[in-house]
């Protein structure tokens, strides 16, 4: 009896046990050996117990049924403990692994700290999911709680790494995970069935020169492959860079979409079929402009592409991964030997084209001069040239600046006014730039431009005035030229009366037309729609039945009568009976066409008409009252 | 029988429609100036501010504002009222330069020129923006976007366009017709704002604080009068009634009152 009643008790306890995901006899608790995780009143039992990571559910239940039978301490589920695992050992280089944290028995948990592991990325953990059990021990019911931290880890480069030991802060109470080992490997299938390479990038450049970094990336056609995300950890943020406005898409190409970093989507060139390894290979295009905001070195991490195939349900079949090494770029600083002093940071190849609104001017006269700047380069980052300050310009007073910038050019507009009668040109603007290709700094110039400058009566020149600061002044005074007569209204009498009558006039007409009948009634709009519907049925005819059929429509509809009333009738007859609705000459006119209408038919093969006697006819019937 | 009377109605309709639009653009225009020959080979003014003489410019704008009034169209007086505020601005007076341009814009309210002066010369005068940026700012600056004839023609063509859509109501009838009239009238009424906000002005004399340390507002125009409220620079008040040196104020909040003549600005020229 106290075999059976023992063995009965445990079966009913295995029984509570199997409803709540219990695996006592799988964690650790500070009065087992410590195995998969540690905890501050950790005891060495003399028997080893089974790890977290590595006990199947089953055998939770299986270690449970036991636990009557077996010491009492072996399960103790008051002491919080904490256990990591990742979801593979071994993961492809490029792809990801699922690092778990599950912290047991405990009401709050938070980790503190997240080690930095070198060529590990490690992305930062949520929230955590919580799970809440009952389960009775011993005749007691016990409550147990289990938070789950999740997050992924990517390696950086093929090699073995070990995920560092987690602190967190359990109940108020630090405890650490153990460190965990992660082997990445070249994904080899992955690098034979796709690739992804950087085709173009300078490898030298200068501070403040913008570069266009061209990558190329595909994979094999034949594979069926329905899914691809680039994972460029440089995209959208290169310390030392800012990235400039993309290049202009080419008319024509093929365009498709494709994440980024699984944060963005983005659109890429795709060129066509390449072949390579015998293979054709389907490849994408990708340009990206930077300009380079300081000396130094630019790393451009390991670049990949993963690929694969996902079935009809969305769920990702195969998974394969192709990589690019990491690039380095170098930032050279503008060299200090031979800047001049007035260089204000242009980076590149321009030209410059200059022009003036007019040449003809008084002296003290508002000239708008443009500068035209284009080229490669840093074309809208670098500060325009101060005329003011050059002794070129000694004879001109300046009013202000404005500038414009164009789709690939930046054109800048001074405001300037000769001083003094003795100008005969506008000197040339003088642009400082530095040419990466030649190393050196260069000067470009626009041509001078000669004016005319005439004396005011009774002065020679302008006086010297506080004028105020360059770039901060009013617009200049405006002449009796500048300004036209203003628009003439109609008058307020007019807009009154056209208020009054227009409202007026439509009640008076629309009272007068409705008094025979509702203009929208559905008759009328029948009848009025007829001549429209016929010219449509004529436009498709192909033959005099198709006509006379729309002819018929078009009758019945002018007569508001069902649609085959006028199949087969006497039109001259009908007029007799109704000559209020149609005049003998037109009831002739019709009777007329029908009659040919009805011998073409029936006796001339079917040949038509021709829609415009027909709607001439119609037309005439129309006028005549039908 | 229908059609034909539908056609008449319609013609008359129609010839009643065209009436009105010749009716509208042959009615007298609305009071205009008699034009001076504006387009003077040479400004005096203009020549003494080149010549750096600010105050030979102002005097010679001055005077043929002052005489023009009646006879100058308000694009050129709206000029003069500009290069005005341009000398006060010279002479280091932002707060009259402010009132200059605000004066001018009342007249051409879309000049760009005269609009950057303004915000600079407010910006110089410790004053916030003419064009706050809000809703109630941009629908003042529409509303007062067109002059006055403008408006007119802008209700006449709003108008003319509600009549060829109940002349369709009228003849053709149908929901969708009756929905475009509606519309139509609700054209009328937004075309109508800007002609309406104009004849609400037409009789304004607003004035401009133009004094750094603003104006006391006094029950009576005396200086030793009690002070009833104070106006801030470059806060704007509206005339009630003047007397020798002194104006009446209506302001936007507190009691009426008056200011001294040389602290405000007249903006109606």
């Amino acid at each position: 009896m106290n075999r059976r009643a023992s063995t009965l008790r445990g079966l009913a306890l295995a029984l509570l046990g199997a409803l709540a995901p219990l695996a006592p006899a799988a964690t650790t608790s500070p009065s087992a050996a410590p195995a998969a995780a540690t905890s501050p009143s950790a005891a060495p039992a003399a028997t080893p117990v089974p790890t977290y990571a590595s006990v199947p559910a089953s055998a939770s239940i299986r270690a449970f049924a036991s636990a009557p039978s077996s010491a009492p301490a072996a399960v103790q589920t008051d002491q919080p403990s904490v256990a990591a695992r990742l979801s593979t050992g071994v993961v492809k280089l490029g792809g990801r692994a699922q690092l778990e944290i599950v912290v047991e028995n405990a009401s709050t948990a938070r980790i503190v700290e997240v080690p930095a592991a070198d060529g590990l990325a490690i992305a930062p953990f949520g929230q955590p999911s919580r799970q809440q059990s009952m389960f009775s021990y011993n005749g007691r019911v016990q409550t147990s709680v289990r938070l789950t931290f999740v997050t992924t880890v990517r390696p950086g480069a093929e090699g073995e790494y070990t995920i560092p030991p987690i602190t967190l802060e359990v109940d108020g109470r630090p405890l650490t995970t153990r460190a965990l080992p992660l082997k990445a490997v070249v994904d080899v299938q992955g690098e034979d069935f796709g690739f992804i390479e950087v085709v173009e990038v300078p490898e030298v450049v200068y501070d403040g020169q913008p570069f266009q970094l061209v990558m190329r990336f595909g994979f094999d056609a034949g594979l069926g492959v329905n899914r691809a995300v680039l994972h460029l950890p440089w995209w959208g943020e290169l310390p030392g860079t800012i990235a400039l406005e993309d290049p202009p898409r080419a008319l024509g190409g093929d365009w498709i979409e494709i994440a980024v970093n699984r944060t963005e989507t983005i659109q890429v060139e795709e060129t066509g079929a390449e072949e390579r390894d015998g293979r054709p290979f389907r490849t994408f295009w990708l340009r990206k402009n930077f300009m380079a905001t300081r000396p130094g070195t630019l790393e451009l991490p390991t670049s990949y592409l993963e690929f694969g195939r996902t079935d009809r349900l969305g769920r990702a079949r195969e998974t394969w991964y192709a990589h690019e090494e990491p690039i380095a770029i170098e930032v050279r600083a503008l060299p200090e030997e031979g800047r001049p002093y007035d260089y204000t940071n242009a980076v590149g190849s321009f030209t410059a084209q200059a022009s003036v609104d007019r040449r003809d001017v008084d002296v003290g006269e508002s000239i708008k001069l443009s500068v035209d700047y284009s080229g490669e380069g840093n074309l809208e980052w670098f500060d325009p040239p101060d005329p003011a300050r050059d002794e070129a310009f000694a004879d001109f007073r300046f009013y202000g600046r404005t500038e414009r910038k164009r789709v690939d050019s930046r054109r800048v507009t001074w405001d300037l006014a000769p001083r003094t009668t003795a100008v005969r040109e506008i000197p040339p603007v003088r642009l400082r730039v530095f040419d990466p290709e030649l190393g050196a700094y260069s000067t470009v110039a626009t041509e001078p431009i000669p004016v005319r400058v005439r004396a005011i009566e009774g002065g020679e020149g302008l006086a010297e005035t506080s004028a105020a600061e360059f770039g901060l002044d009013v617009r200049d005074v405006q002449g009796p030229a500048a300004v036209s007569a203003p628009i003439q209204g109609p008058g307020g009498r007019a807009v009154g009366l056209a208020l009054l009558l227009v409202p007026a006039l439509w009640l008076a007409g629309r009272t007068a037309v409705r008094r025979h009948g509702e203009p929208d009634a559905p008759e009328r709009r029948r009848r009025r729609a007829a001549r429209r519907r016929l010219a449509r049925g004529l436009a498709g005819a192909r033959s005099a039945s198709e006509e006379a059929r729309a002819l018929h429509r078009f009758l019945a509809d002018r007569t508001l009568e069902p649609e085959g009333a006028w199949i087969g009738r006497d039109a001259r007859a009908w007029q007799r009976e109704h000559a209020e609705r149609l005049g003998a000459d037109e009831a002739a006119a019709l009777a007329e066409l029908l009659a040919r209408l009805d011998e073409r038919v029936y006796a001339g093969g079917d040949e038509p008409l021709g829609a415009r006697e027909v709607l001439g006819v119609a037309d005439r019937v129309c006028r005549g009252g039908l | 029988m229908l059609g034909k009377a539908s056609r008449r109605c319609g013609s008359v309709l129609i010839a009643l429609l065209a009436s009105l639009v010749v009716l509208g653009a042959s009615a007298p225009p609305g009071p205009t100036p008699r034009d001076e020959t504006t387009i003077a080979v040479r400004d005096a003014g203009l020549e003494a501010y080149r010549a750096g003489d600010l105050e030979g410019a102002a005097t010679a704008w001055r005077e043929r504002l002052e005489r023009g009034r009646e006879t100058l169209h308000a694009n050129e007086r709206a000029r003069l009222c500009y290069d005005l505020g341009n000398v006060a601005y010279r002479r280091g007076d932002e707060l009259a330069a402010v009132g200059w341009y605000t004066a001018a814009l009342r007249l051409r309210p879309r000049d760009a020129d005269t609009w950057a002066n303004l915000e600079l010369a407010r910006s110089e005068a410790g004053l916030p923006p003419a064009d706050r940026g809000d809703l109630a700012a941009t629908a003042d600056r529409l509303l007062f976007a067109f002059t006055r004839g403008e408006s007119e023609w802008l209700l006449l063509a709003a108008v003319l366009a509600w009549a060829v859509v109940l002349a369709g109501e009228a003849l053709r009838g149908g929901r969708a017709w009756r929905v475009a009239s509606l519309a139509g009238l609700g054209l009328v009424l937004v075309a109508a704002t800007p002609r309406v906000a104009h004849a609400l002005r037409a009789d304004d004399d607003p004035v401009l604080v133009v004094q750094k340390d603003g104006a006391r507002v006094r029950s009576e125009p005396r200086a030793d009068a009690e002070a009833v409220s104070a106006l801030e620079p470059g806060a704007e008040a509206e005339v009630l009634d003047r007397l020798p040196d002194w104006v009446k104020v209506a302001t936007p909040d507190g009691p009426d009152g008056w200011v001294r003549e040389r602290d405000v600005f007249p903006l109606r020229w």
